[in-house]
């Protein structure tokens, strides 16, 4: 089923594996450079640059060779029929087995861009034959839902069995999530009412299999389409118990009803959840030292804070920026005292060092592109509400 | 860590025992780097914190406590500076490596609440009177002796920005593309001066062997900003020979930076580069293709697009194997 030599994704693999001990010392440049040479990867995988260079010229390309054979045809009655997008994706999809089976092309940038546009382009010609099939149905009704989202699960789990695409892995494994809840929705009034529980329930098994799974031989060229997953289900996991977006969801769905505005069931389920799951994450994560988990329960504990200053203004936004910033600096500042010398297998040191060939400065980037972007702009005063370059908008003087 | 792997390896003779007996080693004594984690965390807090004070500021400017509260910034900004002095290493011509992350973020904000007490004094007291070119003049002068003093490059980019903000233009390298396109032409005088000196400080500081390290961020922020201010240039000029001007100076800009990167090897560069010319010359063609308006035309420029993008893929992909085999 994968189109990938397997023999080198092996390989690829084993290299990845051994590549943080030649960054940290621990094996030395001829050793990685013979084992280069006894387990070799023939495929084109150029840097992340060229990568980003070759996504944009290949979408240039196809969009306009779809826009010049659309051109040519415009006269024929071809091309209002979904036939013709069948035909462009197809022709995109023959084009990107191309380049990967004679050029060996593998996330060159050329083959992520033909996979997203002839899965795309296949997907809209279903849902023109869709639209067609339940004229008398509106976008967002049930049946039209539930069909859409059953063929962008087979379209996505196609594209990730044969080209281990982790991104069109998370792509079917939400949009089989999607397709369920359309279903079980819709199936009674006990299925609406118990929504949150079945996203919370496929989540929780997601994550459960990917986890115990991960070592399976069958998904052996699968592992970063798993890590992903494990990711996205821990994040699905904790957003259907979130009480905002139950409140959103609810909200959406049943609208004002007799009683009023609709109200979340269940505050003393959703509240904890939305509060301690983030910190659940955190706390096993360090527990187990697994990244994945401790990563994502860092970030859901930001998402945690801001739920919560949406429903409870305990202090104005200024003194909470100030607390949680002092808390954070202190918090970190402590932590990095304290792992000075490892402690209990965590350390600070960077055990090493991830560089981006090319020699760029990845920090100093990010940097210049985030914290100077909220430089104050044309506010009323010429000074006011800065955080620095001393006020200043351009328009003012 | 796959410690079978390694096995393996040794028995196949591709590494020394050595290495096998310290992947064992590390394998039995796991370690857990929380570097990223607590990096991220710190950048956190200096990004929150320094927001939260100039909330702060915003929202009391004219209220009883401001003394109090102008007293809080300097005091943190104070102690920022002394604990970097106290931890700082040697001035050097060379690049001084940072004593860890944590100097660098107290660093930064350091120089965050600096600039935020210095706006405070300028509209609460206007202590550089109504010369708003000296009020943004001083903080810049500053910020560029601390980026050189301390070694910072997320100092040095907050005094090119001042730079900027001092000419007159609000850049940061994603802002400058949202709004700087209808802008009108002295302000893109302005940026093209701008651009061409930040490159020329990247050249010299890598020519006279000063920090030669920050030539890359010179360098990003001058190519930027040059290529856009041409580009505005050439959009915003009705007369057609001096848009000519503009082109002619996208050309000799790509070919002297496409030089300079080749020699330094830098893939980003590069891949920016091309785009820019890309862009000038596709607007170029199409443009002199629409102005035939015809429908031959409108084929022609659609082949031009497939054409030419095909072209650059050939060029981006024999640039990869020049760079990699040299």
């Amino acid at each position: 089923m994968i189109i990938y030599n397997k023999v080198w994704l092996a390989n690829l693999a084993a290299q990845q594996q051994l590549r943080p001990a030649l960054d940290s010392g621990q094996m030395s440049n001829d050793e990685f450079k013979s084992i280069e040479t006894a387990y070799p990867v023939g495929f084109y995988s150029p840097n992340i640059f060229i990568r980003i260079g070759l996504f944009i010229l290949t979408n240039i390309i196809a969009v306009f060779f779809g826009c010049l054979l659309t051109y040519i045809l415009l006269d024929s009655a071809l091309i209002t029929s979904p036939v013709w997008y069948f035909f462009l994706g197809l022709f995109s999809y023959i084009a990107l087995e191309f380049i990967v089976r004679r050029k060996n092309h593998f996330r060159s940038g050329a083959d992520d861009a033909l996979t997203w546009i002839s899965a795309g382009l296949i997907l809209t010609g279903f849902l023109i034959i869709l639209a067609n099939q339940f004229p008398l149905y509106d976008a967002d009704s049930p049946t039209r839902l539930s069909w859409a989202a059953g063929i962008v699960f087979l379209l996505s789990s196609y594209y990730t069995l044969r080209f281990t695409d982790s991104l069109m892995a998370i792509v079917s494994f939400l949009s089989l999530v999607f397709l369920i809840a359309v279903l079980w929705y819709n199936s009674s009034a006990f299925g609406a009412a118990t929504l949150p529980f079945l996203v919370i329930l496929l989540s929780g098994i997601t994550y459960y299999f990917s986890l115990t799974q991960m070592k399976h031989p069958g998904l052996v060229y699968y592992q970063h389409c798993i890590s992903l997953l494990q990711v996205t289900s821990l994040v699905t996991l904790y957003l259907s118990g979130n009480y905002y977006v139950v409140q959103k969801l609810g909200t959406e769905l049943y609208g004002y009803t007799t009683i009023g505005p609709y109200k979340v069931p269940y505050p003393v389920f959703f509240w904890p959840w939305t509060i301690l799951v983030p910190f659940i994450y955190t706390g096993a994560g360090a527990y187990k030292k697994n990244v994945i988990l401790l990563r994502t329960g860092l970030i859901l504990i930001a998402i945690a804070a801001v739920t919560f200053k949406n429903y409870y203004h305990v202090l104005p936004i200024e003194g909470t920026l100030v607390l949680i910033g002092i808390v954070t600096l202190g918090g970190s500042y402590w932590l990095i005292r304290y792992l000075k010398t490892p402690k209990h297998g965590f350390t600070y040191e960077e055990l090493a060092e991830e560089t981006i060939p090319g020699g760029v400065n990845i920090e100093s980037l990010i940097i210049a592109s985030t914290q100077l972007e909220d430089t104050p702009k044309g506010t009323q005063s010429p000074f006011g509400g800065g955080n620095f370059g001393g006020g200043g908008s351009s328009s003012d003087f | 860590m796959n410690i079978d792997l390694y096995k393996k390896l040794r028995e196949e003779g591709l590494i020394t025992e050595e290495t096998l007996k310290k992947a064992v080693h590390k394998h039995n004594n796991p370690l857990f780097s929380l570097h990223w984690e607590l990096k991220t965390l710190l950048y956190l807090g200096v990004t929150l914190l320094s927001t939260g004070l100039g909330i702060l500021i915003y929202k009391n400017i004219d209220t009883i406590g401001h003394q109090f509260i102008l007293l809080f910034i300097a005091a943190i900004s104070a102690g920022c500076f002394y604990y970097c002095i106290k931890n700082r290493k040697p001035f050097s011509r060379e690049q001084v490596k940072s004593p860890g992350s944590l100097y660098d973020y107290i660093l930064l904000l350091g120089c965050l609440s600096m600039l935020s007490f210095l706006g405070y004094l300028q509209f609460q007291y206007l202590i550089f009177g109504t010369h708003y070119g000296m009020a943004t003049l001083i903080p810049m002068l500053i910020l560029f002796y601390i980026a050189y003093e301390f070694d910072h490059l997320g100092v040095l980019s907050m005094a090119i920005t001042n730079l900027a903000i001092w000419m007159g233009i609000t850049v940061s390298p994603i802002g400058m593309m949202t709004d700087n396109f209808k802008n009108t032409t002295p302000l893109i005088y302005t940026g093209l001066f701008l651009g061409l000196l930040l490159l020329g400080a990247g050249y010299f500081a890598e020519r006279y062997n000063f920090k030669k390290h920050f030539k890359f961020t010179y360098q990003n922020f001058g190519l930027n900003i040059s290529f856009i201010s041409l580009l505005s240039g050439y959009f915003n000029d009705s007369s057609y020979l001096l848009s000519y001007l503009w082109l002619i100076g996208v050309a000799i800009l790509g070919f002297i930076l496409y030089r300079n990167a080749l020699k330094d090897k830098s893939f980003y560069f590069l891949l920016m580069i091309i785009l820019y010319v890309y862009i000038a010359a596709s607007t170029f063609v199409i443009s002199w293709l629409i102005k035939m308006d015809s429908s031959s035309a409108f084929v022609i420029s659609l082949l031009y697009l497939i054409g030419s993008a095909i072209y650059f893929v050939t060029v981006l992909i024999n640039l990869n194997k020049k760079i990699k085999a040299s």
